[in-house]
């Protein structure tokens, strides 16, 4: 009597049925993604794309044109305010040797609140502006980005800075550097393009946001930033055409930023590579 | 011992890392003096009955925006890292990338002039059903970000092993790279949940519309009817700052948690 291979029935592909299932959702998924895109890209070139050229030479309470220069002249005071301060809070978040107990605090806080919602912070500085008596909008649209997007930025450069090797960080280290000449020679020049893609992100975010900068100059008649102008009139359907075209001079102008950041960000992958 | 300049850095590090720790507290202490001492005090019962209701549509566009948003979004960052080519894969992140730049009061208009005319019927649903559209197209981008990320941590010798096993990119996706991610996807989820519950420009655009084509809108979302509050009454509401206060722990509760579920992707 030999022995004779176990014979077993044809077992049929358990997997397979999750698989058609995570693959059909994932195209679904995807689709939808597709269609978004596409209905609401053809929506803004279908209503907007003819008057374009009008909104940007139109003058009056709807220029594009003013409303533009106004987000300019609020992004353009902000962002320096928040990169700065972000840049030092992520040094300290970055590295304990010069943070001490800050490092894991900051990273602790941003957990959190990097989830307070716009509209919550415009809502304080509004009701600081009407405490103060304050009408001038653009200080109160730069305190409410700066407000909001300080722990967004220290998370975003510290992970820019977090780009850096451990190991060339702690060489450094062995060979005496101390930690601040380490950050400068070092640590800042090598995250460079990692740095300066965060601060074009941070830049078309506040270019973009309407919320918080909404409620917060609501205080005040001065003219209005683009996104808060096309949110003033975007519900007026009779105005559809005109509030496309001003949505299409937003995009543009976020997906330009938002374009310069990913070439900062492919450089610095390049680099660190 | 450090140099001068060494350790002025050292104290301005540690002075802006307060400021970024701090920042947030004075946002709330803001809003929390504005709900004990504000200028017009709500009757509490009526307030209590409207926050009640404002809360549960709130909650009813969050939940249903971060349910639909989250899923496409980590779809998509599965279809797009686990299923197809790069090439193959290229129109789908093109979609996701253009998705990311267009802002909230873009999709809102998008809302008020292509979703909510296509949805049939002057029902005060129709209104909350359009609204939950554009919520859920804000929060996809970033659910996709999160989730491609969240893929890319699972080590390339798992992937190549199964491989070796004979399993295909489905069967890689379903039985080893999505259970591998699966306890962190749960952060993706929150992720969306706290940017739905907070979302205030699209939705406002979306109401605005609904009542003046008239739709029976007779109910905000609290986040909407916070930026409506602002532009109509110049005087501090301390109802206005309760409801604030009652989405701001909900947003913060929900990313708290998010934060601790999803782990270090979250800082990428």
């Amino acid at each position: 009597m030999g022995l004779s291979a176990p014979s077993s029935p044809a077992k049929s592909d358990t997997f397979r049925e999750r698989d058609s299932l995570v693959v059909a959702a994932a195209y679904a998924a995807g689709a939808a993604v597709a269609a978004a895109a596409v209905a609401i890209g053809v929506g803004l070139a279908a209503y907007g794309w003819k008057d374009v050229a009008w909104v940007l030479s139109a003058a009056g309470s709807q220029s594009v044109l003013r409303a533009l220069g106004m987000t300019a002249i609020i992004v353009i005071t902000a962002l320096p305010v928040t990169v700065s301060v972000a840049l030092f809070a992520a040094a300290a978040a970055n590295d304990t040797s010069i943070g001490g107990i800050t490092g894991p605090a900051v990273r602790e806080s941003i957990q959190w609140s990097s989830g307070i919602p716009p509209v919550v912070v415009g809502l304080a500085v509004f009701f600081c502006t009407i405490v103060v008596r304050g009408d001038q909008a653009v200080v109160a649209a730069v305190a409410a980005l700066v407000l909001l997007n300080l722990p967004n930025a220290a998370a975003r450069l510290a992970q820019a800075f977090g780009t850096v090797p451990r190991d060339a960080r702690e060489a450094a280290a062995a060979v005496g550097a101390s930690p601040t000449a380490s950050y400068f020679a070092l640590v800042q020049p090598a995250a460079a393009w990692a740095v300066a893609a965060a601060v074009f992100s941070l830049a078309a975010q506040m270019v973009g946001e309407t919320s918080a900068v909404a409620v917060a100059v609501s205080a005040s008649d001065a003219p209005e930033p683009l996104s808060v102008q096309i949110w003033h009139y975007a519900s007026n359907i009779s105005m559809a055409g005109t509030e496309a075209a001003a949505c299409i001079v937003l995009v543009a102008t976020i997906a330009m930023l938002t374009g310069v950041a990913r070439a900062c960000a492919r450089r610095n992958i390049g680099a660190t590579r | 011992m450090a140099r001068p300049w060494e350790r002025l850095f050292i104290a301005l590090a540690r002075l802006c890392a307060w400021c970024v720790i701090l920042t947030p507290f004075g946002v709330i202490s803001v809003i929390v003096i504005a709900a004990v001492a504000g200028q017009q005090q709500p009757d509490r019962v009526v307030f209590l009955g409207n926050l009640v209701v404002e809360l549960f549509a709130t909650l009813f566009v969050a939940i249903a925006a971060a349910l639909a948003g989250a899923s496409i979004g980590v779809g998509s960052g599965l279809l797009t890292r686990e299923l197809l080519s790069a090439r193959a894969a290229r129109p789908f992140m093109l979609a996701c990338d253009l998705l990311s730049a267009f802002p909230a009061v873009v999709l809102g208009w998008f809302g008020a002039l292509l979703v909510l005319p296509a949805l049939a019927g002057q029902a005060a649903l129709a209104v909350f059903v359009g609204a939950t559209v554009v919520v859920t197209i804000a929060v996809i981008p970033r659910s996709y970000s999160i989730a491609s990320r969240l893929l890319g941590t699972v080590d390339a010798e798992v992937r190549a092993s199964a491989a070796a096993a004979g399993a295909g990119p489905a069967r890689i996706a379903a039985h080893v790279t999505l259970p591998a991610v699966r306890p962190r996807v749960v952060g993706i989820y929150l992720d969306a949940f706290s940017r739905a519950v907070g979302e205030a420009a699209a939705v406002t655009v979306v109401f605005l519309a609904a009542a003046r084509a008239g739709y029976p809108v007779a109910l905000f979302t609290i986040p909407s009817t916070i930026m409506t509050h602002a532009r109509t009454a110049q005087i501090i509401d301390a109802g206005i700052a309760q409801a604030a206060l009652a989405v701001l722990a909900l947003a913060a509760i929900s990313k708290t948690v998010a934060s601790r579920r999803i782990g270090d992707v979250r800082w990428v």
